[in-house]
């Protein structure tokens, strides 16, 4: 792939994608639905960036408004100093070989075998055929299905055909590749396959990757920056860490709880509460957090631990989750148990 | 010749026994020959134009690549004003247009006339339709990509509804032929025009069930081709 370093021209962290005010009004008959609204967005060359929300939030409208297979109805919009918003068809068709994109439904031409899908893009960008078959093998080798370049999507399971996919949106060395909920599609044993497969893409080939999901799994596991949109708004953005860790939003406390145990809530509680009779407390679990050692000597004092629920997860390479533990003791020994653990961490009653 | 004589050897005409094959052999392949040229010649002619109308109609639709819904509306409203007309009634109301085109409204040249323009709006039909169950990811993707609208016409779109739009064209060829039978009218040779002479005006059944049955054949083998065709292209 010596051929993709090219891809990687311009430092890392400079601004890739950026969006200025950038909305998008859907005009059918007379009902006008904004399915973006008023976005403000930077992603940085060499990140993995995603963009998380529910359907119908207008992540998927928004992916397209970056390769101009929807044009923008507001505000300005660059992929690599070059201008998105206005251009025109003739020229976004320039603008677009230089940019992947990928699919849920994968959408691989049925008729045309996998060395011919990948070739596709190759032909519509004038490359002679000595060098499309040469890229075609070399991708193939990429994504590791050169033994299927004579088969039929048809013949191929999800995973290898998003596979074909990614090698296809690759194949004239963009310096973006978009995913539009590539992994929606697929069980979680692929999913991880083709996560690691945009990693790899990420990392060896240094293209910027955007991600549009509604998994905090698929944030968690590759992302840099994520971006948490709702109604066409991003409501919240930050390193995924961070979001993790702190989020400020409704939505964004909702995709968390997703992906980590948080402090349980309502008729979860009720029903902890109901099994566990001590005095149960949500404890944070971050980086370097000694929660561990104060729970070591609480026995001094009479008190005991049992950890009832929880999770952790590894963001960008540090630690990230709650535990929920039930406290057994004299009330005042509790008490004491508790503002201790508050000196380390965030502490939360879970309340039915 | 005696109006006895005449009027035996039409009696032995008339008994299918006696059938004089001698006489009818040549007419009969210069019939076949008629219907061949008839339906192969509308076939490449309204299966050209039918394509190019069918792939507008289906491109102009609302979101497609070449969205114009006044085209669109247009096109449709043809289609479906000519398509309910008889074709035989249509022949007929032709024959100003024919005048002015072709110059005769009589022969061989009349009835392709005919026939190809009321093949091409239903070829448009069955192109429009098997196009719509192209999956619009596909087209969405070719886009992406940075593909032209005729690249994408070319490459993507007939490509992928080879293999249904070859079972539709085999579908027509049937429709065809039955327009060909009616040649006649127009002065025009052909099977349907033999068999009508030749079987049916003289009470000679044997000489229509041999018309019958030679356009069987030549039905079966075009579906026979079609269906080897399509399942080539389908590959699945």
């Amino acid at each position: 792939m010596s051929e993709n370093t090219s891809a990687a021209a311009g430092a890392a962290g400079e601004e890739m994608v950026v969006l200025r005010d950038v909305s998008k009004v859907f005009k059918t008959g007379k009902t006008r639905v904004t399915a973006v609204d008023a976005v403000d967005l930077t992603v940085r060359r060499g990140e993995i960036f995603a963009i998380i929300g529910y359907s119908g939030a207008g992540k998927s409208t928004l992916v397209r408004l970056i390769n101009g297979l929807e044009p923008v109805t507001s505000g300005t919009l660059t992929v690599d100093g070059r201008t998105i918003s206005g251009a025109s068809e003739s020229e976004l068709r320039s603008v677009r070989t230089d940019i992947g994109m990928i699919f849920q439904q994968f959408n691989l031409m049925n008729s045309k075998t996998v060395a011919g899908n990948v070739a596709f893009p190759l032909k519509v960008a004038g490359w002679p055929r000595e060098r499309r078959a040469a890229r075609v093998k070399e991708l193939l080798e990429f994504v590791g299905l050169e033994s299927k370049a004579k088969n039929y999507p048809d013949q191929l399971s999800g995973g290898q055909k998003q596979r074909v996919g990614i090698a296809r949106a690759l194949a004239t060395q963009p310096n973006l590749l978009l995913a539009d909920e590539s992994t929606s599609a697929l069980d979680p044993e692929t999913t991880e396959e083709v996560l690691r497969l945009l990693t790899r893409v990420n990392k060896e080939l240094g293209i910027t990757v955007v991600v549009i999901t509604h998994e905090m799994d698929v944030v968690s596991t590759i992302a840099d920056r994520v971006a948490v949109m709702e109604e066409g708004r991003v409501v919240e953005e930050g390193p995924v860490y961070d979001v993790f860790s702190n989020p400020r939003t409704a939505p964004a406390r909702r995709f968390v709880s997703t992906a980590v145990k948080t402090l349980p809530t309502g008729d979860a509680a009720a029903k902890l509460k109901r099994r566990h009779p001590g005095y149960l407390v949500n404890v944070e679990i971050k980086d370097q957090t000694p929660v561990g050692s104060v729970l070591s000597h609480i026995g001094q004092r009479g008190v005991s631990f049992n950890i009832v629920q929880g999770g952790l997860e590894t963001l960008q390479g540090r630690t990230y989750g709650t535990l929920t533990l039930e406290l057994t003791g004299e009330i005042t020994a509790i008490d004491a148990v508790v503002e201790q653990l508050k000196t380390v961490t965030t502490v939360k009653e879970v309340r039915a | 010749m005696s109006l006895a004589t005449t009027s035996i050897l039409a009696a032995r005409s008339l008994s299918a026994a006696g059938t004089d094959w001698t006489r009818l052999r040549p007419k009969l392949s210069d019939a076949v020959v008629d219907t061949l040229i008839m339906v192969a010649s509308t076939m490449v002619i309204a299966g050209i134009a039918g394509l190019i109308i069918g792939t507008l109609l289906y491109t102009t639709r609302q979101g497609n690549i070449l969205q114009n819904r006044a085209l669109n509306g247009v096109l449709n409203f043809v289609v479906n004003f000519i398509r309910p007309i008889p074709f035989i009634i249509m022949a007929v109301a032709l024959g100003p247009l024919m005048l002015n085109t072709i110059n005769t409204t009589i022969g061989i040249e009349a009835a392709i006339f005919a026939m190809v323009f009321t093949a091409t709006f239903a070829v448009a039909r069955i192109v429009e339709q098997n196009l719509v169950s192209i999956d619009p990811g596909v087209i969405e993707a070719a886009r992406a990509m940075g593909a032209s609208k005729t690249k994408i016409m070319f490459s993507v779109m007939l490509p992928e509804a080879l293999g249904p739009l070859i079972l539709g064209y085999t579908f027509l060829v049937i429709g065809v032929v039955d327009m060909s039978a009616m040649a006649g009218y127009l002065g025009a040779g052909g099977l349907g025009d033999f068999a009508l002479q030749e079987g049916y005006r003289r009470f000679n059944w044997e000489v229509t069930a041999v018309a019958v049955l030679i356009i069987i054949v030549m039905v079966q083998f075009v579906q026979l081709l079609g269906n080897v065709l399509a399942r080539k292209m389908l590959r699945r």
